[in-house]
């Protein structure tokens, strides 16, 4: 017999899952992988600012921290790469580890205050679903669903944008509204699921998906499809597995069985995969061999 | 009252400073700065497994392990990028899963092995003078200080060596294959360093942060000058005095110290990026004005 709490924690990872492989598709054909990862490290002080200033673990405060961060951390970015000679990836290397810098200072202070609230806060760091009261996992649903929402509002307009942006530009489509939508919504699914699988862990739930859907797949549909379909695997099973194991963090976990289908992806897919390649290769290597002359 | 233990742990994290700001240095100068974040994450699991093999925090072994696993990552990324992966992508996929992997392996052998996850996140820089270094029952001295002045004497001897293969990889790659140096070499030579300065600073200041100490100073540096000498000069200075203030602001404020050393660097960043004569942003701002 399944515990139904169990089911409910499992069925909320998964939906965060679907979102995180959705967002990542779009950011996989923009080239940006590593937005989610910039994301969730700028989530990190923002969490912890918005527990300094109310005291409790609120969603909602840790939303406006997380989105006031990550778009202080994504103008500075494009700040040093616009007006300075700061190249794009050292000014994303100095994003991540000074907001996580400042992040850690804060949560010892935190650890400091002696606020009984605080206690779990580094859990915000690993994830710990097990963790997850039923008002936690209702406002996961809560928080994907309003991403899953966006995303089929705004489906047309964003590929347009990931696609051709020149297109979608004279078509009448705002770029720069697409893109802060594109980042509110990161930063929405990072806040869902800053308790389950914690702010270190989160870049996979966005980066790893999207690789292995391209892996499966040419045709834009089927590979939001096939992203989202991963992302839920990796975020229900790695959960289920951690409620089965509770002294191990859920969001690890999350990763192990989202590398896991990669490995499996990276090898067996079809077309693509390392097998199938050399598949090919061979057969290519016979047939020329069989019609040279003599 | 400045304390031997206080000159210690600063010694300590001088030592940090100056070994990432000298690798970090190239890193910024060939674009590779997210790289360098993968390789800290990656070194892991295999700081991780010596110990769990090894059963003590034996710095050799310890060494050998992580830097595979960096080089390994390394080798797991490019061959990922030849399959057509997206070289941010192949990056994220690699660290994730290395990272995941490590933390897995600390929480499963909590009590097999002595390190934790606050150890991961931001070092122990404050226990630096109770490591101590033990050879045949005799006491050495501080540990972290031999293992640091190890990899500084290594990575100075190593760049000495081949500085100018190094400045024709980073500036002119072409010309430096066309001149018979080994590109393809001297980037993993290079990823070598980086793996054993993050396994030599782990202790100290985790396998996180040790990203700011790596990017944060040079990239300070590059916002002031033009020449190489200078670059390096500078950011080992930006990255000293990093350290000193982290370590002033961490005393007043009673917090992580490896967290305040990035805290300090980023702010000497942010004020260079503004204020820099000719490359800051407000120089910038007042040019395009005028």
């Amino acid at each position: 017999m399944v515990d139904p709490n169990i089911l409910w924690i499992v069925s909320g990872c998964l939906f965060l899952g679907i979102c995180g492989g959705l967002l990542g598709c779009f950011a996989y054909l923009r080239k940006q992988s590593l937005l989610g990862d910039v994301l969730s490290h700028a989530a990190f002080p923002g969490v912890c600012l918005a527990f300094l200033v109310t005291g409790t673990k609120s969603v909602g405060a840790f939303l406006v921290g997380s989105l006031a961060c990550g778009a202080l951390a994504m103008l500075a970015m494009s700040a040093l790469t616009r007006w300075t000679r700061i190249k794009a990836d050292s000014a994303m290397a100095i994003t991540v580890s000074a907001s996580f810098a400042m992040g850690i200072v804060l949560l010892t202070q935190i650890q400091q205050t002696g606020n009984p609230n605080q206690a779990g806060l580094d859990r915000f760091l690993f994830g710990q679903a097990s963790a997850l009261v039923a008002r936690d996992v209702t406002m996961m649903m809560v928080l994907t669903g309003v991403v899953l929402f966006v995303l089929s509002l705004c489906y047309v307009p964003l590929k347009a944008m990931t696609f051709d942006p020149q297109w979608a530009k004279t078509r009448g489509y705002r770029i720069a509204l697409l893109e802060i939508v594109l980042i509110g919504l990161f930063v929405l699914t990072i806040v869902a699921g800053i308790q389950a699988v914690g702010v270190l862990m989160m870049a996979a739930l966005f980066i790893t998906p999207a690789v292995m859907a391209r892996y499966w797949t040419s045709r834009f549909g089927w590979m939001l499809f096939v992203g989202a379909a991963f992302g839920g695997v990796g975020g229900a099973i790695g959960s289920w597995l951690s409620a089965a194991a509770p002294q191990l963090p859920t969001g690890p976990l999350v990763v192990i069985v989202l590398t896991g289908c990669f490995v499996l992806t990276f090898f067996g897919a079809p077309k693509q995969g390392v097998l199938a390649l050399s598949w090919v290769r061979l057969r290519q290597r016979r047939q020329r061999r069989g019609h040279t002359p003599q | 009252m400045i304390h031997a233990n206080d000159i210690i742990v600063i010694l300590t994290g001088l030592l940090v400073a100056v070994s990432c700001s000298i690798v970090g240095t190239w890193l910024v100068l060939r674009q590779m700065a997210m790289i360098g974040d993968a390789i800290s994450h990656a070194v892991l699991p295999g700081i991780v497994m010596a110990f769990l093999f090894t059963g003590t925090r034996s710095s050799l072994t310890m060494f050998w392990a992580a830097a595979l696993m960096g080089l390994l990552a390394t080798f797991m990324m490019a061959w990922m990028q030849r399959r057509g992966v997206q070289a941010d992508a192949s990056l994220g996929v690699v660290f994730t899963a290395l990272f995941a992997g490590g933390v897995l392996l600390i929480a499963k052998y909590a009590d097999k092995i002595d390190l934790d996850l606050d150890c991961v996140l931001y070092g122990e820089m404050h226990y630096a003078p109770w490591m101590r270094l033990e050879w045949m029952g005799i006491d050495l001295g501080v540990k972290p200080l031999w293992t640091l002045g190890f990899t500084l004497v290594v990575i100075v001897t190593v760049i000495g060596l081949f500085y100018k293969q190094f400045k024709w990889c980073a500036f002119d790659p072409a010309m430096a294959a066309a001149t018979g140096v080994s590109v393809a070499t001297f980037h993993f030579v290079l990823m070598g360093l980086v793996s054993m300065t993050t396994v030599a600073s782990f202790e100290s200041v985790g396998a996180i942060l040790v990203l700011g100490m790596l990017v944060i100073p040079p990239a300070t540096a590059y916002l002031c000058t033009d020449r190489l000498s200078t670059l390096f000069s500078l950011a080992v200075l930006f990255g000293a005095c990093s350290t000193f203030g982290g370590y002033v602001l961490a005393t007043a404020i009673n917090a992580s110290i490896s967290g305040c050393m990035v805290v300090v660097a980023t702010g000497l960043f942010a004020c260079t990026a503004l204020f820099s004569p000719r490359r800051g942003m407000i120089f910038a701002w007042v040019q395009r004005k005028y």
